[in-house]
């Protein structure tokens, strides 16, 4: 049996929202757009899909544009909200590739990049951020939670800071590794766009979303049939929206007590480490339950997680987004020494896990340490 | 009637094993036209290819074109050898604009017209088709060549494509690549085969220290020179106790040394198993410390069959170079742990002395190591 602690990277899709998916595709399988009452039924039911994920992000209003995942939804937020062809767009390096790439695109096209610190433990240096935005800041992109870290930044006092330093900069926070994680309420945010995708829920991989707020303006991101308010045009996956939605829902009622039980997965693993020397857990403090970051000295992280395949146990290396590229970006820019930097693993867990492989998985990561260790320095 | 011309290179220099080589050409050619329909035809010094189907000539062109000991290939149209077709399939050929001359060879010397006149008809011809034209006999933009054989027929053609020489797979012998996942090792291969070789190739893996990534990543350079190989096989060898063995029990510094002796060995049991007599390696003098003169006097003391480095004068660029031309690159890239970072002492011995390699290595039961390798081999048929 698999047990599976990579959660980050993707999820294991619920049987309920499988059937569902393949509902949509069998018996529901109508083209929303089409003209039979057939075709409006399904398009009544991406309506309510909309309002309802709407309601559970605690946005009274605003829209939800449906896209095919979470890097597609931070494109368009990112190309889509350039109303200007010159200013300043002000980033961290440890945003997600989906953004970091994307900005470097458009420092490319002649945009200027600023780049903003990061703490060792992977939160956005708000001060510094903020220092950044002046009154030809045209964007201002800071991430939720960091899929590597966990680091759950202050999404709501950065995009103040800003909006009271220039108002017209567009926020964009990138929510992927947020929702369902930890709360999420849109409003309370206050953020320009935001964006997540389905399959880090136990949905399917091929549907994110981007949230935007009322009187933002976003230039289409495909040309087509006019789908998604003209923004995204191309027939809608419909059954990824219908599955998004019940798969929120799902997240969102156990979010409570998923947090509870992870916060002491994460004391049973940390308790099993203490006879290990020579590891620091990255982010100790405001950071997403579901994601415990280790960095082990004199170790290869890549090397540690084939040890533990072993025994069926799965862990991340940091992004899978970025697996190829030998050295995470993420660890360069908290500053990781260089002892360490080769040496993350990332545990991220869902609700499939039980108390017990994570004692398995505890159990196995102090003894794969140790006998890594001896194997390289044991003579 | 469209016919593809190929001709073939330095084969015609092989005396009385001309015949030798050109079955083995024309049963590689074959080979990667096994899924097309086509009539083969030799002529002198040269094959024909007809009957096929048209739309798919490109992809008959792409397939040929990467076949060892094929020189060059041309589209062309076979007509009867008189001046009227001639004349028709030459317009066919015709440039729309620029410079342009016809070049005509007439090895049926019973045509009746001679080669300059022919070119200077045809010449014409062309010109009062499209008077924009001019003809240019010494710098022409384009050439239309005229090939009159003695069957009675004759070949009307423009472009000459470009094919990538060397010699027939087949007829080089048989040797073992090691193939590591990285830059070098698939530009040697490519290099072997470019001289006829043909190639099986070894991969040590070292499980949990490299990952399923960095062996599939091999299997798919295999798989990328298969094209020039035309036939691949890869035998992954079980590296994990060896490499624990010889950081358990030997120096640091002689971490590298003593893990390409054993690489060494195993490829050698290999070769001799498959009746192979050379191994290949992409070693690049003085690139890394296991590549210094000593470090291969070191490695190449336990082999007894020859050790072929055919990158041994080559810098990193031309390799690179290379590796973009035969679509190798982009794979070998990607950041996978292979064996021999993983390992990778602080301070490789650079210069290492055989007395004191033998030494050191003395600690190691070398022959049950390399048993239990040779056991746990994993074969793998790249189709």
């Amino acid at each position: 049996m698999i047990h599976y602690f990579d959660n980050c990277a993707t999820t294991r899709v619920d049987d309920d929202i499988a059937n569902l998916i393949v509902q949509y595709h069998t018996t529901k399988y109508f083209n929303p757009s089409a003209r039979s009452t057939f075709s409006l039924r399904i398009s009544n039911d991406i309506s309510a899909a909309r309002d309802k994920i709407r309601k559970l992000l605690g946005a009274s209003s605003g829209e939800i544009l449906f896209t095919s995942g979470g890097t597609e939804a931070d494109n368009l937020a990112i190309f889509g909200s350039l109303r200007s062809k010159k200013g300043n767009i002000i980033v961290t390096a440890a945003e997600h590739s989906a953004t970091y790439n994307t900005v470097a695109e458009l420092n490319s096209k002649g945009y200027e990049v600023r780049y903003a610190d990061v703490l060792p433990d992977g939160h956005i240096d708000v001060d510094n951020f903020v220092s950044k935005v002046d009154d030809e800041t045209l964007l201002a992109c800071f991430m939720h939670v960091n899929n590597e870290t966990g680091a759950v930044n202050d999404v709501k006092l950065i995009n103040q800071l800003i909006k009271e330093k220039y108002p017209q900069t567009v926020t964009f926070s990138d929510g992927i590794q947020a929702v369902g994680k930890v709360p999420v309420n849109l409003r309370h945010l206050g953020v320009d766009l935001y964006s997540f995708a389905g399959h880090k829920i136990h949905c399917s991989k091929g549907i994110g979303a981007l949230y935007v707020k009322d009187g933002i303006r976003l230039s289409p991101a495909l040309f087509g049939g006019g789908q998604e308010k003209g923004l995204r045009s191309g027939t809608e996956y419909v059954a990824g929206i219908i599955a998004l939605s019940a798969a929120l829902e799902k997240a969102l009622n156990l979010l409570p007590s998923n947090s509870q039980s992870f916060e002491s997965y994460k004391n049973t693993i940390r308790q099993s480490l203490e006879k290990v020397k020579e590891w620091k857990e990255i982010c100790k403090e405001n950071c997403s339950p579901a994601i415990l970051s280790l960095a082990f000295g004199g170790i290869k992280g890549e090397v540690l997680l084939h040890m533990l395949e072993r025994y069926d146990l799965i862990v991340g290396t940091g992004s899978a987004c970025s697996s190829k590229n030998k050295q995470s970006r993420i660890a360069k820019a908290i500053g990781l020494e260089s002892n360490y930097s080769e040496g993350v693993i990332r545990i991220s867990f869902s609700k499939y896990n039980t108390a017990e492989e994570v004692c398995l998985l505890a159990d196995k990561l102090a003894e794969s340490v140790t006998e890594l260790r001896k194997i390289m320095f044991g003579k | 009637m469209k016919v593809i011309i190929i001709r073939y290179s330095e084969i015609h220099l092989k005396g009385n094993n001309r015949d030798y080589f050109e079955n083995v050409l024309i049963s590689n050619i074959k080979y990667v036209l096994k899924d097309f329909e086509y009539e083969f035809g030799r002529s002198n010094a040269r094959y024909v290819l007809r009957n096929f189907d048209e739309s798919r000539i490109e992809d008959i062109i792409d397939a040929v074109k990467n076949v060892f000991g094929v020189h060059s290939l041309s589209i062309a149209e076979e007509v009867p050898s008189d001046m009227e077709h001639i004349s028709a399939a030459a317009l066919k050929f015709a440039p729309h604009q620029g410079t342009f001359k016809v070049n005509t060879n007439r090895a049926d010397k019973r045509f009746p017209i001679p080669s300059m006149s022919v070119s200077a008809e045809i010449g014409g011809d062309i010109l009062d088709a499209n008077p924009n034209l001019k003809v240019d006999l010494f710098a022409p933009d384009h050439v239309v060549n005229i090939d009159i054989r003695e069957n009675g027929k004759t070949f009307v053609y423009g472009e000459t494509i470009k094919a990538v020489n060397g010699m027939p797979v087949g007829t080089g012998g048989k040797g073992v690549v090691m193939l590591s996942g990285g830059i070098d090792s698939p530009v040697a291969a490519y290099m072997m085969a470019k001289r006829g070789m043909t190639l099986r190739a070894v991969h040590f893996h070292s499980f949990p220290y490299t990952s399923m990534q960095a062996r599939q990543r091999v299997l798919d350079l295999a798989k990328i020179i298969k094209k020039y190989t035309l036939q691949m096989t890869v035998d992954v060898v079980g590296f994990t106790e060896i490499q624990t063995a010889i950081h358990e029990k030997c120096p640091e510094e002689y971490m590298i040394t003593i893990m390409r002796r054993f690489m060494m060995r195993i490829a050698e049991r290999i070769a001799k198993r498959h009746g192979a007599g050379a191994i290949i390696t992409g070693e690049s003098l003085g690139q890394v410390a296991s590549q210094t003169l000593e470090s291969i006097t070191s490695t190449n003391s336990v082999a007894t069959i020859p050790v072929f480095r055919p990158l041994i004068g080559f810098d990193k660029d031309e390799i690179i170079e290379i590796s973009q031309k035969i679509n190798t690159f982009e794979t070998s890239i990607l950041p996978y742990e292979d064996c021999c970072t993983i390992f990778l002492p602080k301070r490789p011995v650079t210069k290492p002395r055989l007395e004191h390699v033998l030494k050191v290595e003395s600690v190691l039961d070398v022959d049950t190591l390399v048993d239990n390798a040779i056991n746990s081999i994993e074969t793998v048929v790249i189709e």
